[in-house]
C-alpha cells in the first residue's frame, strides 16, 4: 500500500471520530457546529500527554476523551435547554470561544533541552510519538481502524439497548419521547458527552498523526462538515457518516476529481441531499429495507440447508 | 379518587381554554368528555399530562400534587396518553415503538401486539402502518406502559365503521378493564359502548356531567 493511500484511509478513520460525535447529537435531535472544539481539547490533551509527559499513547488518547467528554458535559449542562437554533448558535460560539483560547494558550516544559507545548498561534509541534516508538503509517492505520471498529461496534449494539432507542425516540419526538416517560435533557446530555468523548479521541488520533497542531486547524469548516457527514452518509446507522466521510475525503478530496470545486461539489451534495434524502443516503427505512432482506436471505439460507439435510436422511 | 382535578385554569395569552374546571376520577373509572371542537378536551389532556402550564387549580393524581411537574416525571407516575392525530415513531419499527424504555413493565410486547392485532406487524416501519393500524398502535404504545389512568384522544377518528367497531372491542376487552381511562370522543355509540358516565365541556368550562346518551342530548341542543 503506498503511503498517499495510507494518508488518506488514515485521514478517513480519524475524521469519522468527529463524524460520528456529530452523529451521535443528531440522534438525540440536537444540531452541533460546535464538535471540532472537543475535537481540539482531545488533540492538545493528547498531545501533551505523549510530548510534555511521556506517556504511552493510550492514556494519552484516554485522557483526550476524558477531557472532551468533560467539556461537552460542562458545556451541555449549560446549553441543552436551549431548542434547536439557539443550540446550535451557542455550539458554534463555545467552538470560537475554545479556538481563540487555545490561540492564547501558551504552556511549554523544557523536554530534553528543547522547550514542548501548546504555543498560542505558533501551535503545537514536536509531537513525535509515532516516531519515536517506530510506529509505522501502516501500523498506525490500522490501529486507528481498530479503534474505530470498536466504536461501530459499541454503535451497533448501543442501537439494541433501550437507550439506543430512547436517543433516537428524544431525536424523532422530544415531546412524543417525554409522554412515554424519557427525560430528553438527561438523554441528551448523555449523548453530549459520549460526543465530545469520540471527538476527544478523535482528536488525539489526530495530532499524533499529524505531530503538529495549530488553532486553525479547528476552525468551524470542521464543525460544518462534520454535521454534513452524517447528514451525507445517512442517520440510519452508524456506517452512515463514515460513508459521509469516505465520500468527502475518499472521493472529492483525494481523488482531485473536482480540483478546486470541491467545496462546490460538497455543498451542492449536502444541498442536493437534504432536499431529496433529509436524512442521507443510509436513513432509517434505507437500514430497515437491507436488514429486512439480510434476515430474509439469511432465515432463507438456514431453510434450505435444514432442508438439503433433512432430504439427505 | 385516583385523579382529583381542582380550578383547573389554562390559559393562552389572553384566550382562557380551561376555565376553572373540576374533574375527578375512581382507579376503575371510564370517564367520556364531550364538547364541540376547541371547548378544552384537548387541552384538559395536555394540562393534566404537563403538556401545558397551568394557570390556576392542581391536578392531584394518586394522592400526590402533580401541577407543574415535568412530563416525563408525570408518565412514570402511570399516566399514558394517546393523540387526536396519531402519533408514533414513524421511522421505528412497530417493536420499538411499543418496547418500553425508562423502565420495566409487568406487560409483554408480544401480549401487547396479540391484543391489539398487530403482530403480524411487529417488524414494519410505524410509518408504514394503515391509519387504523396506527390507531391501534397508540393504544398498544400506552398499554405496554401498564398505566393507571389512560387518556384517550378521539381513538376512533378517522376510522371505518368496521374499524371503529374493531377498536370498540379492544378497548372494552383489553384496555379499559380495570383501570381509569378518560375518552375524548365525538360519537355516541362509541361512548355508550364504552363509558356509563361523560363530562361535557362548553368553552373551557364544565357544562355537565351524567350519561353520555343525555349529554349529546343537551350538546346538540
Amino acid at each position: 500500500m503506498d503511503d498517499f493511500l495510507i494518508g488518506v484511509l488514515t485521514n478517513i478513520g480519524i475524521i469519522s471520530f468527529v463524524a460520528l460525535s456529530a452523529y451521535m447529537l443528531l440522534l438525540s435531535g440536537e444540531v452541533s457546529f460546535g464538535q471540532q472544539a472537543y475535537f481540539a481539547m482531545g488533540a492538545y490533551a493528547a498531545g501533551m500527554v505523549t510530548a510534555m509527559l511521556g506517556w504511552h499513547l493510550v492514556p494519552a488518547l484516554l485522557a483526550g476523551a476524558l477531557v472532551g467528554a468533560a467539556a461537552a458535559t460542562a458545556v451541555g449542562s449549560a446549553t441543552l435547554r436551549l431548542s434547536g437554533f439557539y443550540f446550535a448558535m451557542a455550539t458554534l460560539a463555545f467552538a470560537e470561544m475554545t479556538r481563540i483560547a487555545f490561540e492564547l494558550f501558551v504552556f511549554r516544559i523544557d523536554v530534553g533541552g528543547t522547550p514542548v507545548g501548546p504555543n498560542g498561534t505558533d501551535g503545537f509541534g514536536d509531537i513525535r510519538y509515532l516516531f519515536e516508538n517506530g510506529i509505522t503509517p501502516l501500523q498506525y492505520l490500522m490501529f486507528v481502524y481498530a479503534l474505530l471498529g470498536l466504536v461501530l461496534a459499541g454503535f451497533f449494539v448501543l442501537e439494541r439497548t433501550r437507550f439506543g432507542r430512547a436517543l433516537r425516540q428524544a431525536g424523532a419526538d422530544p415531546l412524543l419521547a417525554e409522554l412515554q416517560g424519557l427525560s430528553v435533557v438527561r438523554i441528551r446530555l448523555l449523548a453530549a458527552a459520549a460526543a465530545g468523548a469520540l471527538a476527544g479521541l478523535g482528536g488525539g488520533l489526530y495530532v499524533h498523526l499529524l505531530t503538529y497542531i495549530e488553532p486553525a486547524s479547528f476552525n468551524i469548516m470542521l464543525g460544518v462538515h462534520s454535521l454534513a457527514y452524517g447528514l451525507i452518509g445517512g442517520l440510519g446507522t452508524a456506517l452512515g457518516p463514515v460513508l459521509g466521510v469516505l465520500i468527502d475525503i475518499g472521493v472529492l478530496e483525494s481523488s482531485r476529481l473536482f480540483a478546486g470545486y470541491r467545496m462546490i461539489v460538497f455543498g451542492g451534495l449536502v444541498a442536493l441531499l437534504l432536499i431529496v434524502r433529509p436524512r442521507g443516503l443510509l436513513d432509517e427505512r434505507a437500514v430497515h429495507w437491507i436488514t429486512s432482506h439480510l434476515k430474509r436471505s439469511m432465515y432463507a439460507a438456514r431453510r434450505s440447508g435444514l432442508d438439503g439435510s433433512l432430504r439427505r436422511r | 379518587m385516583l385523579l382529583d382535578v381542582q380550578g383547573l385554569t389554562v390559559r393562552f395569552g389572553g384566550v382562557e381554554a380551561l376555565n376553572n374546571v373540576d374533574l375527578q376520577l375512581a382507579a376503575d373509572e371510564v370517564l367520556g368528555l364531550v364538547g364541540a371542537n376547541g371547548c378544552g378536551k384537548t387541552t384538559l389532556l395536555n394540562a393534566i399530562t404537563g403538556v401545558v402550564p397551568i394557570a390556576a387549580g392542581y391536578v392531584k393524581f394518586a394522592g400526590d400534587d402533580i401541577t407543574g411537574a415535568p412530563i416525563h416525571d408525570i408518565a412514570r407516575r402511570g399516566i399514558a396518553r394517546t393523540n387526536q392525530t396519531a402519533r408514533l415513531f414513524a421511522a421505528m419499527t412497530v417493536a420499538d415503538n411499543i418496547s418500553r424504555v425508562d423502565q420495566g413493565s409487568d406487560v409483554t410486547i408480544d401480549a401487547v401486539l396479540e391484543h391489539t392485532g398487530l403482530a403480524e406487524r411487529r417488524q414494519t416501519l410505524a410509518g408504514e402502518l394503515s391509519l387504523a393500524e396506527q390507531r391501534r398502535l397508540e393504544v398498544a404504545r400506552a398499554l405496554a406502559r401498564s398505566p393507571q389512568l389512560l387518556l384517550l384522544d378521539e381513538p376512533t377518528s378517522g376510522l371505518s365503521p368496521e374499524d371503529t367497531d374493531a377498536m370498540i372491542a379492544l378497548l372494552a376487552k383489553h384496555v379499559l378493564p380495570g383501570r381509569a381511562v378518560i375518552l375524548i370522543e365525538h360519537k355516541l355509540p362509541v361512548l355508550s359502548a364504552l363509558c356509563a358516565r361523560a363530562t361535557l365541556l362548553d368553552q373551557g368550562r364544565v357544562a355537565g356531567t351524567g350519561p353520555p346518551a343525555g349529554l349529546f342530548g343537551s350538546f346538540l341542543h
